[in-house]
């Protein structure tokens, strides 16, 4: 699955994250949401990509 | 977005020689037309084997369709001569990337059977270099899965099966909507619910023990780890009750599959009972015919006889009435000659002498000639031809025979399906089923506490971060900033999932109400489409009214618009390829379809037979949308070339 063909589904994600967690870093939203559709078929693939994009979030100040 | 560019076929099916398909621009369609047995499908399965390395048949497995086997494919003309081997080149570009797929097959052995007798070598080649296998596995599972490739290859009796997505709690319906979540990219949120939840969970033990560390912390860790423990049994219940739960729904599934067997039983135990009276009311009928034939038979030679004996017995009735009228008038002439009567020994009186006088002159002897007369009648009687009631009697004995063999089958098939079956244990079943609905029933509730439970725990744990975090005097360590990062977008997700879906529902039933409308020819009664819960579509009526039942044709229709729809909505995007997809449609409804073609998807190849719509037709419905044309010309029954066409 493309990237851009998710604008939708990050727009929905965008949209509650937003309304429920809005101190919630946006990038992290969508960084775990493309580790997800990039590693639709590995569990662990997934699991190691989110793991980067946690720490770049971290790295980033986000909490 | 997945972009179909050449296919090219050799020793597949019919397609013994090389064959290529060019599919033209990333936008509009390629149509092929071929005959019955020219390889229509066979092309729809190349598409099929090249990306899966298998090539589906028409019976099913289960819920499956039966996989062919690979001996199966090899051009039987290549067969014959003792060459088992097929290749398929597929040419695509995905994400704007150009690639070549090539998947050939060859026989390990010189006569194979099965397909461990074969060797399948998969290659895929881009920029001029071949991908290593785990580039290739990950491309090949990301460019078409397979648990979505309903969407983009298929014929018409697929279609069919979306009519299960209106029936509630069929597994059929939970597959489809499943693999339209699938399409749709619903499982990228609840993937990432469910990690992000598992993050979360282990970040907040990590968070607790952190915190115990510190004496300020030390008591808000303690209760953490401690929530977060509790929290883990009652994760751990909940998954336990949601495993009981869907074990219990497949053993429904199970225990309807054999409601349904019985009912198939019961329905078959009473055709064999009616099956059976047919087969002895044939066999009455057909030894009561048989012993009429052959009583009529017994007599029949004689009707061989008839004309000969009918020609003699007029014969012997024009001497016998020669005979008496001689012997009548030889009398009346001697009474006249000599006054007296040899017969009664009397004498002949004048006035009877001259009336005799006159009758002997006229030859008339009627009165004495009745009696021959009748006889001749009822000898015409006699001689009826029977000939049409033997015929007849043969063509009823033959019927009854016939009657007789087609029940006789009839019991024997019926008796066949029987065998292993048992008619009887439907109470048994029943009380199965009611017994597997309770526990359902408290299995949900048992789920909706669990969670309630979970719930309780995440507000707690949400509680003592929040404390937690005052009494750190708001500066948080790496394991709670953690924590708190990932609680937070899991909620995010998780609320998501849901939200996406609906959005989703709208937009489907929205794209698909318009390509349904069209699509139909009945735009002055329906006003678009309805999508449930697991996006099965109903049409609307203008009255606002449900059409509850709805033809094959009309679901041939409906399925199409969600094809469409799905196309249009779904991250993952690519060619539609269909086989033979207007079989049950009229006229009308192929014209708008073929004109609706280009709004279905960016890129569509049509396999048609032109007795489903001509080529004319075809141009003049898509005109420029309609950018390659081919022909599937028959060599021989085992041979098939693809001819460009030009217009």
């Amino acid at each position: 699955m493309r990237t851009s063909d998710l604008a939708e589904l990050l727009g929905v994600l965008e949209f509650v994250r937003a309304e429920l967690k809005p101190q919630l870093d946006p990038v992290f939203v969508r960084a775990v949401a493309e580790a997800e559709s990039r590693h639709l078929t590995s569990e662990a693939e997934a699991q190691r990509a989110l793991e980067a994009a946690v720490r770049e979030a971290l790295g980033r100040g986000s909490a | 977005m997945l972009v179909l560019k050449s296919l090219e076929v050799e020793g597949f099916g019919p397609f013994a020689d090389a064959q290529r398909i060019d599919f033209g621009p990333a936008s509009g369609v390629t149509v092929v037309y071929g005959d019955n047995m020219r390889g229509k499908t066979t092309l729809l399965n190349a598409i099929r084997f090249a990306f899966y390395g298998y090539v589906v048949g028409r019976m099913m497995v289960g819920d499956e369709p039966r996989r062919r086997r690979l001996r199966s494919i090899v051009n039987r003309d290549l067969a014959a001569s003792g060459v088992f081997r097929f290749a398929v080149t597929l040419a695509f570009e995905f994400d704007g990337k150009p690639y070549e797929l090539v998947r050939a097959c060859e026989a390990l052995t010189g006569d194979p059977q099965d397909d461990s007798d074969f060797d399948i070598e998969t290659l895929v080649r881009s920029g001029g270099r071949t991908l290593g296998p785990q580039e290739k596995d990950h491309l090949l599972a990301t460019v078409l899965p397979a648990d979505i490739a309903r969407f983009f290859l298929f014929d018409g009796e697929l279609l069919q099966e979306y009519e299960q997505l209106l029936l509630a709690g069929s597994s059929d319906g939970k597959k489809i909507s499943g693999a339209i979540e699938r399409i749709l990219g619903v499982p990228v949120l609840k993937q990432g619910h469910k990690h992000l939840k598992s993050m979360a969970d282990e970040a907040v033990r990590t968070a607790g023990r952190e915190a115990g560390k510190h004496k300020d912390t030390q008591a808000f860790g303690a209760a953490l780890q401690l929530a977060a423990d509790q929290k883990q049994a009652h994760v751990a219940e909940l998954e336990r009750l949601q495993g009981d739960q869907k074990a219990q729904q497949e053993l429904k599934a199970e225990i309807e599959a054999r409601l349904s067997a019985v009912q198939r039983l019961r329905q078959i135990v009473d055709q064999l009972a009616k099956a059976r009276d047919k087969l002895a009311e044939a066999e009455k009928d057909q030894r009561d015919a048989g012993a009429e034939l052959q009583q009529s038979m017994s007599a029949a030679w004689r009707t061989l006889l008839r004309e000969p004996i009918r020609v003699a017995r007029a014969a012997a009735q024009a001497a016998a009435q020669r005979q008496h009228d001689e012997l009548i008038g030889a009398l009346r002439r001697r009474a006249v000659d000599h006054s007296h009567c040899e017969v009664c020994d009397q004498a002949v009186p004048a006035s009877l002498h001259t009336a005799l006088l006159a009758r002997a002159a006229e030859g008339d002897t009627s009165a004495a000639a009745q009696p021959l007369l009748t006889l001749k009648e009822l000898n015409a009687i006699q001689d009826e031809d029977r000939t049409g009631e033997v015929r007849a009697l043969w063509e009823r004995l033959q019927s009854a025979r016939v009657r007789a063999k087609t029940a006789q089958d009839e019991v024997d098939d019926c008796e066949e399906s029987l065998k292993g079956g048992k008619g009887d244990d439907i109470a048994v079943t029943q009380a199965e089923y009611t017994k597997t609905l309770e526990r359902l029933a408290a299995l949900a509730d048992a789920v909706g506490k669990a969670e309630g439970k979970v719930a309780e725990q995440d507000a707690a744990i949400a509680e003592l971060n929040r404390k937690l975090r005052g009494a750190a005097g708001g500066d948080l360590g790496e394991a709670e900033a953690r924590a708190a990062l990932l609680a937070d977008a899991a909620a995010v997700f998780g609320e998501a999932v849901e939200r996406y879906k609906n959005e989703l529902r709208t937009k489907v039933q929205a794209t698909a109400s318009d390509l349904f409308l069209a699509m139909t020819t009945e735009t002055s009664d329906y006003v678009g489409l309805t999508i449930n819960e697991a996006y099965g579509l109903t049409i609307r009526h203008r009255d606002g009214q449900a059409e509850e039942a709805r033809s094959a044709g009309a679901e041939h229709v409906v399925a199409l618009a969600l094809m469409g729809a799905l196309q249009r909505n779904a991250p993952l995007r690519g060619p539609i390829v269909m086989d033979s997809p207007f079989g049950r449609l009229d006229a009308g409804h192929t014209d708008k379809i073929v004109a609706a073609l280009p709004t279905m998807a960016d890129q569509t190849v049509l396999l048609v037979h032109e007795n489903e719509v001509d080529r004319g037709r075809v141009r003049e419905l898509l005109r420029g949308k309609l950018h390659r044309e081919y022909a599937l010309e028959r060599i021989s029954a085992r041979r098939t070339h693809i001819r460009a066409v030009t217009q």
